[in-house]
């Protein structure tokens, strides 16, 4: 089966000679001992602006289907969109801050400035690609990151959201479906059908002190919404502009259910 | 209204005044439109009890609570809040935690509504009273600012102290009609030689919902062991 990888990390295989994924595996020994140039920085570097436009083009088909499934009722796949969603803007901030993540058997990271190396933490929570995208995103980004300055019951609010999404997509015996599971409970209160919908958005999107985003009836919602706006600040602070390319945009446009959101698409 | 008639059904409110000149009217409106900020939402559910209804209501309103407990230098809580996005923050209690544990108790007909405990001015100064009450335990032996020792200070403390006040002492601030920081003294009967400390044998190794039941237990053994029990010729029967 051909498709097309990510251009990061086929990028850094052909600069430092690894055939493909599988030897970067077997050789993952040496992307330890890689120090980074300023030649492959510069390749990296074109490589990843174009993984960001995809990785933020998959945020946001993720959370505006996401956003039509809920005016429908369904709250099941609309949590997974939502994590997904999130998890691609986590994508998108690494990269356009400087920083790429690399799968060889475990999960590496690397800043692009010269003289860096790879790294990773020898803990099963950065072996896997989601756990560990947010695992080093934390390790990272805890201090600067406003969404990470309180807790969802108790819990980082990434790793709650992924601990909702491996409860639907695996724990519970059933989807909820036609109710819906209790930790959409507040959004519904303010409202979820396609007349309230619209309000709903716009109160997390106002929601400046995010007295919603670490509740755990309304982050579901609203933490993607606020993920959403920040990853949008940190891309403008990096220069990153009309990045949607002009078909997928109009795509956007047809599935959006929320006029509110419409302006990022145009980012 | 020549293109949109239903624009001459709309409502204008209209601010008039007596005998100003142009001058004085001109001042006014620069005043305030040049100085006017937006009124709290909490405050507009004081002034109108009607929206007490909005589904915002219990989570705005525990924010302000929030927010003036942080804000308020008598406050027990007076910058020990944490709030979302600010870094460089000496506070030991989240947002997130203090909003959860009040909204289910300041909405409409729910535990303070339910004493006519209503707006947002007597609900912050019930609950900064009630914990004031607690910090004067801790005060007396210079510990209520140790973040290290005094539970009160963390997530634990705080959900347990709001469940206590809420599910015991409010009955009793109502029998009394005082909601007064000695009424709380005098119910909570703190003795500052048995205080609560987090680094405890017992309590350090409890997870965070044990510590949460410990402290709600300190508080009511402390409550129930200093209600005078009456002779039995005191009783009716």
């Amino acid at each position: 089966m051909i498709f097309n990888r990510k251009h990061v990390p086929e990028t850094f295989e052909q600069h430092f000679g690894f055939n493909d994924y599988e030897d970067l595996y077997r050789n993952r020994r040496k992307l330890e001992s890689i120090s980074l140039d300023e030649n492959s920085i510069k390749n990296i570097r074109l490589a990843a602006d174009k993984d960001i436009t995809h990785f933020y083009f998959k945020a946001l088909l993720s959370l505006f289907e996401a956003i039509d499934s809920i005016s429908k009722g369904r709250y099941s796949w609309a949590t997974v969109k939502i994590y997904y969603s999130v998890y691609y803007f986590l994508h998108t901030e690494i990269l356009a801050r400087g920083t790429i993540l690399l799968r060889a058997g475990g999960f590496y990271r690397v800043t692009l400035k010269p003289g860096e190396h790879f790294i990773t933490k020898k803990n099963k929570e950065y072996n896997s690609d989601h756990s560990g995208t947010i695992m080093h995103f934390i390790d990272m980004y805890s201090k600067s990151d406003p969404l990470l300055t309180n807790k969802i019951d108790g819990m980082d609010s990434y790793i709650w959201l992924l601990k909702k999404r491996e409860r639907i997509n695996y724990q519970e015996r059933y989807f909820n479906e036609p109710s819906c599971p209790d930790f959409w409970s507040g959004v519904m209160k303010i409202g979820t059908d396609k007349k309230t919908l619209n309000n709903t958005v716009k109160t997390y999107l106002n929601d400046k002190s995010m007295i919603y985003t670490f509740q755990d009836d309304h982050a579901i919602l609203s933490l993607p919404i606020k993920c959403l706006q920040k990853t949008t600040d940190i891309m403008m602070k990096y220069g990153y502009k009309n990045i949607v390319a002009a078909d997928k945009k109009k795509f956007l446009k047809k599935i959006l259910i929320c006029n509110s959101l419409e302006s990022y698409i145009n980012l | 209204m020549e293109s949109k008639k239903s624009k001459g059904e709309e409502n204008v409110v209209v601010v008039m005044t007596n005998n100003i000149e142009t001058k004085e009217a001109a001042n006014i409106f620069t005043k305030i439109n040049s100085k006017q900020q937006s009124v709290s939402k909490s405050l507009i559910y004081d002034l109108f009890r009607e929206l007490e209804d909005d589904p915002e209501h219990e989570i705005i309103r525990s924010s302000d609570i929030a927010r003036y407990l942080n804000t308020d230098e008598n406050s027990p809580y007076f910058n020990k809040i944490i709030f979302p996005g600010s870094s460089a923050t000496k506070g030991t209690i989240q947002l997130s935690v203090v909003i959860d544990s009040l909204k289910d108790h300041v909405r409409k007909n729910s535990s303070f509504d339910k004493k006519n405990i209503s707006s947002l001015n007597v609900q912050t100064k019930t609950i900064a009273n009630f914990f004031d009450a607690i910090k004067l335990s801790y005060d007396e032996i210079d510990l209520w600012n140790n973040s290290n020792k005094n539970p009160f200070l963390g997530a634990a403390g705080f959900r347990a102290g709001i469940d206590v006040l809420v599910n015991i002492l409010l009955d009793r601030a109502q029998d009394e009609k005082s909601l007064k920081v000695d009424f709380f003294r005098k119910v909570l009967s703190l003795d500052s030689k048995e205080l609560l400390f987090k680094d405890s044998k017992d309590f350090k190794k409890l997870g965070g919902k044990e510590q949460i039941k410990y402290i709600i237990e300190f508080l009511k053994e402390s409550i129930q062991s200093k209600q005078e029990v009456p002779s039995e010729e005191d009783y009716d029967i």
